[in-house]
């Protein structure tokens, strides 16, 4: 095959980028307003009415067809561990990389309350883990009766000690519930174990949830399981980071991808001891990604200008508290608004800007002195200190005149320096194409042609 | 597995090895060595060739080590211990001079900081002046070359006719507080090996002292004898210098101390003489006694060695008191007279010694310190560090540390449950010392058949680098069945209480021995608390001591922690029945 059609269905468009990979170049892409609340169908069909016209019809017949999907906010979870530091950080690092988003997270001994905070949280998967191997079973047991009584419909992964995985599952089917069970996700001090769990809730989000009318026609279509989109972006960005057989990679980066819902950040680098901290919590993943489901420039803006304060937020754009508040409004309410005037803009470009700076610090790991006596610098998270560049991704991102000063939004001031481990000084690289989601569909297929495409659309070449 | 690096700077930075050396040749083309009234004496260019003669003649060289604090008591000193000793019939080769450690720091900095009290030579004469008093040849080991000032002091040293220059393990395990130039410091380290590797044909020789760098921290001594090898790479093979490696202070072994020589003879591709072998100090106390008999058992095996193979290696005779205070001229005439006692009778050992065994052990080492290296240098490689670029070589290994390279690529058999996950192939003598401990402790207990802890599990750690003791513990434990979740060394008490949920446990272990005892059993004890995990059991040992009150000294604190709950019975023999009785 000569050329690849690649489709993300996203809520507000389905966009589609369509690929030379002969050539290592992409030679069409367009956008539709998303249909996935009908019919995703429709929007595909789109997409490849376009893709045909570009190409031809014999080309498009034999072209390699994938997509990726983040309708409806993507994939949501709920994790329920034994402490927040080991498992429940374990089981986020895996629902992230996975490309999911967590609604909901406890630690320890559930309560009936709790319950119903998982039930509220509209979650479409529940990760249960914690124990080290032979080590808590006491907990697991208690948490697994506790959900199994709940009215949750949703399927369960279990990723703990299994030295109860087989007990647990019991306790869930014997209640009507599905359980599916991964290696423990810690199974010793120090030692991470995502990937079998991450594996688990892609296969789940394939076969189950692409939280889209009509996936079962989209699917047909298709020559690979639909990927959920961060997922995708997780690969292109590790793609860009190593490089290929060809090509030098860029070593240590962070990608942000701005969406109307939320924030994702993703850092490719190895977690290294700032100035010999201890690091203590569970070991951190080298590609993390993390989402901020209330970090983002439409539905969730107000809940971002909430955490920044109205008077600060409006205070920073040079407006009123009353025109800040009809300017979220029409944000949450109209979700596809496109900024009309310059105070708008300003509006949106410092929505951006808290948006990367708040998800990249909550990213970000942090050091502080601890105990006294010893004067101990601790290390909680992962050291981003040696980032040396920054891509943005997202459709604010390449609407935006000044898209580099929302992304240097990552980078510690002075009062932060030696506490916030993220980096003093980074390059700027913007995804003005939006291929990223393509290139890491189009990785499994030919690396060289993936790599070549981001760098054109970083205008790297 | 992950290798940690743990980089000050990119070592991408440094200067390419071309110029590093351009540099050194041209500092170096403005060098004379000088002439000590020790060279003057034994008509020779350098220490070097008088050690050659000295091989050839199968004579005992003799080093004492000189600490004292200001010129004027050194240089009386000197006289003093050379008169007397010449007196007595007696004789010296060499002093070992300590600097003050401000003069490992560039002279623009050092009045930033409060000198230490020790030797500081400012100009070229009071450097010279050392070599002046007595005909017995100096040696200057620490805050040379691998410290901050490197360059100069080594430059100085020649000048005046100092021709075995330290110390190249000090680059690895001396910090300078408040200096933190490690960019310039790796470069000033390449420079002053260069200069050395100048004047190699002129007999100068680098001094390392194992003991003092990494090489005190590994566990296995194949790979302490690879270690050796990857300082020599850095340092001959990279570089062009001459280099002798210094050891003996950790080894209590006497054998052991000639099956090292050997080894270290067996690497040295250039027949270069050896510095000295330190006294073996572990064993010195409060006893004098005991630390007199110490000293007849290492120097007479340290002299039997140089008997049998010559290798230029002086005997160091280790005042008695060496370890209660700094020794008195008398004391250090004391010890070099009860040395000439043991080179009188140690040829009656000589010959009943089985030297083939010897040796074959010394190939042991070799060929897993051969293994080492190679494992190191291939690693290095792959890391994308250049192997062939001394400064990134040396840089990157002090990155690694020697726990992580003996973990990662030690010699050893691969063993789970093994300190550091490998069984050494000859344990280093404070290994050997805690194998006995344990073994005393485990052959004590009598629950093989029954295992009281089975089924219990426990979470144990330190609160610093130590780990001997911790290891000890661990594996009594394990031995009685209990399911042991180790947290490592310097463990925070912030990471304490979630392990204890994880792992299911309501027994918590901590070593110390770093004068935290009280403070860091108060702050557990209080996170414990906050977790709602009041019902686990602490308990504490080693050195269960702070400073209270304001006071510099630490004191012992046990009582405090008992009085809030803590185990402190600081006895191993006990701990399973303790443990026990918590679940009964």
């Amino acid at each position: 095959m000569r050329f690849a059609v690649l489709v993300d269905f996203g809520s507000t468009y389905t966009k589609m980028v369509c690929v030379n990979i002969e050539e290592r170049k992409v030679v069409a892409t367009d956008k539709y307003p998303s249909t996935v609340s009908y019919d995703a169908a429709i929007g595909l069909y789109q997409c490849f009415d376009a893709a045909r016209a570009a190409i031809g019809d014999e080309n498009f017949r034999s072209a390699l067809k994938l997509a990726t999907s983040s309708a409806a906010g993507g994939l949501r979870m709920a994790v329920v561990g034994l402490t927040k530091s080991l498992s429940i950080e374990a089981g986020r690092n895996a629902s992230f990389s996975a490309g999911a988003k967590i609604v909901c997270s406890m630690a320890g001994l559930i309560s009936e309350a709790d319950l119903e905070t998982i039930e509220g949280s509209e979650a479409e998967i529940l990760l249960l883990c914690g124990g080290y191997e032979g080590g808590n079973t006491h907990g697991l047991l208690h948490n697994a009766e506790v959900l199994s009584e709940s009215k949750l419909a949703i399927p369960v992964i279990y990723s703990g000690n299994s030295s109860v995985a087989r007990d647990i599952r019991r306790i869930f089917i014997s209640k009507g519930k599905e359980c599916f069970l991964a290696e423990n996700i810690i199974p010793d001090v120090s030692s991470l174990n995502i990937k079998p769990t991450a594996d688990i809730i892609r296969e789940l989000f394939m076969n189950r949830i692409t939280n889209m009318k009509g996936v079962g026609s989209v699917q047909k279509e298709m020559d690979g399981p639909i990927v959920p989109t961060p997922a995708a972006i997780l690969s292109a960005g590790e793609l860009l980071c190593f490089g290929t057989k060809n090509k030098t990679g860029m070593g240590t980066i962070m990608v942000a991808d701005i969406g109307g819902a939320t924030t994702d950040i993703y850092s490719y680098i190895e977690n290294k001891s700032f100035s010999g901290a201890k690091i203590i919590g569970t070991p951190e993943p080298f590609a993390k990604r993390t989402v901020e489901g209330d970090m983002g420039m439409r539905e969730s803006s107000i809940c971002l200008v909430k955490e920044v304060g109205e008077k600060n937020f409006a205070e920073r754009c040079g407006i009123s508290e009353i025109f800040l508040k009809e300017a979220i409004e029409k944000r949450t309410t109209f979700t596809d608004y496109i900024v009309d005037d310059c105070r708008e803009k300003i509006i949106d470009h410092n929505i951006a800007c808290y948006a990367v700076n708040i998800s990249a610090r909550r990213h970000a790991g942090y050091v502080a002195k601890e105990f006294s006596s010893g004067c101990r610098l601790v290390q909680r998270g992962k050291n981003l200190t040696e980032i040396k560049t920054i891509v943005g991704t997202g459709g604010i991102i390449v609407n935006e005149d000044d898209a580099v000063s929302i992304l240097e939004n990552v980078r510690i001031n002075t009062s932060e320096k030696g506490h916030i481990l993220l980096p003093e000084k980074i390059n700027v690289l913007v995804d003005w194409d939006y291929v990223l989601f393509a290139a890491g569909l189009l990785r499994k297929y030919d690396e060289e042609a993936a790599f070549a495409i981001m760098e054109r659309s970083l205008r790297l070449i | 597995m992950d290798i940690q690096i743990k980089r000050r700077f990119n070592e991408n930075e440094l200067p390419d090895m071309q110029s590093v050396v351009a540099d050194a040749e041209k500092i170096a083309s403005g060098i004379s060595i000088g002439e000590t009234l020790f060279m003057k004496k034994h008509g020779v260019k350098s220490e070097g060739e008088y050690k050659r003669k000295m091989m050839k003649a199968g004579k005992i060289t003799k080093h004492t080590h000189i600490g004292w604090n200001d010129w004027s008591t050194t240089e009386q000193g000197f006289k003093r211990v050379y008169e007397e000793l010449e007196k007595a019939g007696s004789f010296i080769d060499r002093f070992g001079v300590c600097l003050d450690w401000i003069m490992g720091v560039p002279e623009n900095y050092r009045d930033k900081f409060q000198a230490g009290g020790g030797l500081i030579f400012k100009t070229q004469d009071e450097w010279s002046a050392i070599g002046q008093v007595v005909p017995v040849q100096p040696h200057l080991g620490d805050h040379m070359i691998g410290s901050l000032n490197g360059v100069d002091n080594t430059v100085n040293a020649l000048g005046a006719g100092v021709t075995t220059i330290g110390n190249l393990a000090h680059y690895y395990t001396y910090e300078y507080p408040g200096l933190d130039m490690e960019l310039y410091r790796t470069e000033d380290y390449m420079k002053a090996i260069a200069i050395m590797a100048h004047f190699k044909d002129d007999g100068a020789i680098i001094h390392s002292n194992l003991d003092d760098g990494y090489g005190a921290q590994f566990h296995d001594l194949a790979n302490l004898v690879g270690w050796a090898k990857l300082e020599r790479y850095i340092a001959e093979d990279l570089l062009g210098a001459r280099v002798s490696h210094c050891y003996g202070n950790l080894f209590s072994d006497s054998m052991l101390r000639i099956v090292f020589n050997r080894a270290m003879t067996m690497i040295d591709k250039y027949d270069t003489p050896g510095s000295f072998v330190n006294g073996n100090t572990i064993d010195y106390g409060m006893d004098i006694s005991r630390n007199y008999g110490a000293l007849c058992a290492y120097s007479l095996a340290d002299i039997v060695c140089q008997m049998k193979y010559p290798s230029g290696y002086a005997v160091a005779p280790v005042p008695l008191t060496e370890a209660m205070r700094v020794p008195s001229v008398e004391e250090i005439l004391e010890a070099h007279k009860t040395i000439d006692m043991m080179i009188e009778k140690a040829p009656y050992y000589e010959k009943f010694i089985n030297w083939e065994k010897i040796n074959s052990e010394a190939e042991i080492l070799v060929t897993g310190g051969n293994a080492f290296f190679e494992r190191v240098i291939n690693a290095m490689d792959d890391l994308g560090i250049d192997i062939n670029h001394a400064g990134q070589v040396a840089s990157a290994l002090k990155a690694i540390g020697a726990e992580q390279l003996e973990v990662a690529f030690g010699a050893g058999l691969s063993n789970k449950n093994a300190m550091r996950g490998r069984i050494p192939i000859r344990p280093t003598s404070i290994i050997q010392t805690i194998n006995k401990i344990r073994d005393d402790v485990i052959s004590k207990q009598r629950f093989e058949e029954e295992r009281p802890l089975t089924g219990i599990n426990i979470v144990l750690g330190s609160t610093d680098v130590h780990e001997f003791g911790k290891e000890i513990i661990k594996n009594v434990l394990k031995k009685a069945g209990a399911n042991v979740f180790d947290l490592g060394t310097t463990v925070s008490v912030a990471e304490i209480a979630d392990t204890l949920i994880e792992t299911g446990s309501n027994v918590v272990l901590m070593s110390t021995y770093n004068g935290i005892a009280y403070s860091f059993g108060k702050n557990l004890l209080e996170s414990l608390k906050e977790a709602n995990l009041e019902g686990v059991h602490v308990i504490m040992g080693g050195r269960l001591n702070e400073p209270i009150d304001g006071s510099d000294l630490p004191v012992d604190v046990s009582h405090m922690l008992k009085e809030m709950g803590i185990n402190t019975d600081n006895n191993v023999e006990t701990i399973v029945d303790v443990i026990a009785s918590f679940n009964r």
